[in-house]
């Protein structure tokens, strides 16, 4: 996992969400804390753990899928997967420049072929 | 509904006048009539319907990557033409008491009475999800489909009327049987009711016809009545008579003939049974199959769709016999999609 803000390397123990000290750290100095109560909600260290879940996605998901022309040639791609899933239950494929466009008639099912009954004279 | 008579026959029988009598001897009822030639359909009608195809086939096309076309450009598909005969006899019955339409050769006859079935097939096929969700802006045209899809019910409807009837012209010559007898099982099959059978320019003594030609004519007429049960076959010479002796000209001269189903599927032995009227010349002929949900009736090339019961959806057809009156076809539940049925039949308890 890379860290994009530029602080100081993580420990490879450490979940790529935490955005606390790095482990074996000083613990910063009590007027960094400003007037934060005890117990109450840690809104700064919030946006800065949503920043790096942006910055993971955009890294490990947006930017490798950008490249992928036709979805169902990466079936390892979380995004790819999901275009085809979601093709298949509408019944069409969504073209890679743009709108959905309309399925080669390949892939309209064939039709039942006649089942011919029996007949007999009476 | 008014009364419509479409009248056809063999080529150089006389179709025509017999129209003009059918049409005279109407009239002289005292009822409004207007008849109609199905090779001369009013032009301003064509240029309508244009205009319909333009916005159902063209879009379609357009859709596909295919240049747009003005709907004039549409208006000489023979199709068309066909259409415009039939949307003419429609606006003819809101006016008329009673429409007579020449339409011609046996030929034009069968492309009449087989269009509308071949446009819904078409336009089922094209009303789909798929359809629909294909493109940004298939709104449009598929509103146009649907709105195609009435009218040509409509036209149906108009047609498959129990006050429509065929009347068929054939001569008393031997190679003049089985184009009639094709024709009327045609149109039993698509639905319409042949009321009648007229052999024009029937050879007569007085004509100077020889007991050979008059013993030939007669044997015509007498196979052509046992080939058509209950149709009557009527002669006509040179002086055209539009309906058999004793009977008003607008009358439906024949009980209903047309292939149709004969009520709803009926619990039999393990399974159903379906029985279907048609005429014996067509029940000789016919197959019969399943498709998705409907039944396939062919005959002589012709081919039409029934929307089965709901109970025989969930059947498979195992058999059919040919009676007197028609069909009868022998179902029994498919185990596929019917689960008890298919435990039962093994022992296995719920």
């Amino acid at each position: 996992m890379t860290d994009h803000d530029g602080a100081a390397p993580r420990s490879p123990d450490e979940p790529w969400w935490y955005s606390g000290p790095p482990h074996g750290a000083e613990p910063p100095p009590a007027e960094s804390q400003g007037s934060q109560e005890p117990g109450a909600i840690d809104w700064m260290g919030m946006l800065a753990g949503a920043a790096r879940m942006v910055d993971w996605a955009r890294g490990a998901v947006l930017d490798p899928h950008s490249e992928h022309a036709d979805p169902t040639e990466h079936a390892d791609c979380m995004i790819c997967r999901t275009l085809v899933v979601v093709g298949d239950q509408v019944g069409m494929t969504p073209g890679a420049d743009g709108p959905p466009s309309a399925p080669p008639s390949a892939e309209a099912p064939e039709p039942d072929p006649i089942r011919w009954i029996p007949l007999h004279d009476r | 509904m008014s009364r419509i008579v479409i009248m056809a026959g063999v080529g150089g029988a006389g179709t025509t006048s017999l129209v003009d009598a059918t049409v005279r001897d109407a009239r002289s009822t005292g009822a409004s009539v207007r008849s109609i030639d199905a090779a001369e359909p009013q032009r301003s009608l064509a240029l309508d319907l244009s205009a319909l195809v333009s916005a159902t086939i063209g879009s379609m096309a357009v859709s596909s990557g295919a240049d747009r076309l003005a709907p004039e450009a549409w208006a000489s598909l023979p199709g068309v033409r066909i259409l415009a005969v039939l949307d003419e006899m429609r606006r003819a019955c809101l006016e008329e008491d009673v429409v007579v339409v020449d339409a011609g050769s046996l030929v034009t006859l069968r492309e009449l009475l087989e269009l509308p079935h071949v446009l819904l097939r078409l336009l089922d096929a094209s009303l789909t999800p798929r359809s629909a969700m294909a493109r940004p802006d298939s709104g449009a045209l598929f509103d146009s489909l649907s709105e195609a899809r009435l009218q040509v019910l409509h036209l149906q409807s108009v047609l498959t009327s129990d006050s429509t009837s065929v009347r068929l012209v054939g001569r008393a010559e031997a190679d003049g049987i089985d184009p009639v007898v094709a024709a009327a099982g045609t149109a039993s099959l698509l639905g319409l009711t042949v009321d009648g059978v007229i052999l024009a320019r029937f050879p007569r003594r007085r004509d100077g016809a020889s007991d050979r030609v008059r013993k030939q004519a007669r044997r015509v007429e007498a196979v052509l009545q046992a080939a058509l049960l209950h149709v009557p076959v009527w002669r006509s010479s040179d002086r055209p008579r539009s309906a058999p002796k004793g009977r008003a000209v607008l009358d439906v001269l024949a009980p209903a003939n047309a292939v149709a189903p004969l009520g709803e599927p009926v619990a039999a032995g393990d399974g159903y049974r379906w029985d279907l009227r048609m005429p014996g010349e067509v029940a000789q002929r016919v197959r019969a199959g399943t498709q998705g949900g409907a039944l396939v009736l062919e005959c002589r090339g012709v081919h039409r769709w029934l929307e089965l019961p709901a109970v025989l959806k969930r059947c498979v057809a195992v058999d059919g016999e040919r009676t007197e009156g028609g069909l009868s076809l022998r179902w029994v539940p498919d185990a596929d999609v019917w689960p008890r049925a298919d435990r039962e039949e093994r022992g296995v308890d719920d």
